[in-house]
């Protein structure tokens, strides 16, 4: 499991390292594509997790299972951030990433606070833990490279 | 009352003891609306109009195959001893499957694909549940016909945006 997460990090690092670093090999369309990539792989991760807490909840305990609704709106506001127009704008698009990342950051908390109850177990509590860290990193990293670039 | 009907009706009392199936199914059918009411939407709407309502519509299909491996993934995770590889994989794949409907730009393929991966899911869902390690019954009482609704609103769809 925890393979199979470290690879749906990839994308996220690629992009990541692809705005920061923008290596001169890598052609213009490349460079120019990846924080839009960036935005609409994290607001398919977060429609990801929704499902996957959706799903752990249909076979928790009553009591965690209040909170199967934070999910599907988390994953509308990432879809929102991620689809609006405007991505011309990087200061706009700055900011995106950061409301991405703070969906990626509730989903995870919503995770947390289930294994908090026992709904989870503990150890898929550290797995998401370390992978939310890798995502949200990632984001936020694109979106500090695009705050500098737009001379905010 | 359908066979269906009757199915989910049964599905969701043997289950009412968690609160958690009604609610999940209302839920569900309410995630049904929007590629319903798009579809009705692409074949009534202005020319002009359709292909923003085109893409919503896109856009939700993949999100919904993303979701639908999110929820193998969150089952696989509750399994007692741990999840299997397979069960994983059971997961992973539809977010690989979802991940072109939103990179591609021809709506055909867009399209083809969300129409081919809504039933495969759903054969594999029942195919786990079966095996045990699954979603519970319940929900794939929800689910069959919910995947009939969906798989006819973007089947309606597509023969709009063909014939246009």
């Amino acid at each position: 499991m925890t393979i199979l997460g470290l690879l749906g990090l990839i994308p996220f690092f690629a992009c990541a390292g692809v705005v920061a670093f923008a290596p001169p090999i890598l052609p213009a369309a490349i460079t120019s594509y990846a924080p839009a990539t960036a935005l609409i792989y994290g607001a398919v991760i977060a429609a990801y997790l929704a499902g996957a807490h959706a799903g752990a909840m249909f076979t928790a305990p009553a009591s965690e299972n209040r909170r199967f609704l934070l999910g599907q709106v988390l994953l509308l506001v990432a879809f929102f951030a991620a689809l609006a127009p405007g991505a011309a704008d990087e200061a706009a698009m700055a900011i995106r990433h950061i409301v991405v990342a703070g969906v990626l950051l509730a989903l995870w908390a919503q995770d947390r606070a289930a294994v908090g109850g026992g709904a989870l177990p503990a150890w898929y509590g550290r797995l998401r833990t370390m992978l939310t860290a890798g995502a949200v990193g990632s984001l936020l990293v694109i979106s500090a490279s695009l705050f500098f670039r737009s001379g905010f | 009352m359908t066979s269906a009907t009757s199915h989910v009706q049964s599905s969701l009392r043997s289950n009412d003891q968690s609160g958690l199936p009604q609610a999940a199914a209302v839920l569900a059918y309410a995630g049904a609306l929007p590629p319903i009411i798009a579809a009705m939407l692409i074949w009534l709407q202005p020319d002009h109009l359709r292909p923003v309502t085109t893409e919503l519509m896109l856009v939700y299909g993949g999100v919904l195959i993303a979701f639908f491996g999110g929820v193998r993934w969150g089952v696989a995770v509750m399994r007692p001893g741990g999840p299997s590889f397979a069960s994983l994989l059971g997961g992973v794949i539809p977010l690989a499957m979802s991940l072109p409907v939103f990179v591609l730009d021809a709506e055909t393929v867009r399209f083809v694909i969300i129409l081919a991966a809504l039933p495969i899911l759903l054969w594999d869902d029942l195919r786990a549940t079966r095996r045990g390690s699954g979603a519970p019954e319940w929900y794939l009482g929800v689910r069959t016909p919910l995947t009939i609704l969906m798989g006819a609103s973007f089947l309606a769809a597509f023969a709009k945006v063909l014939t246009s």
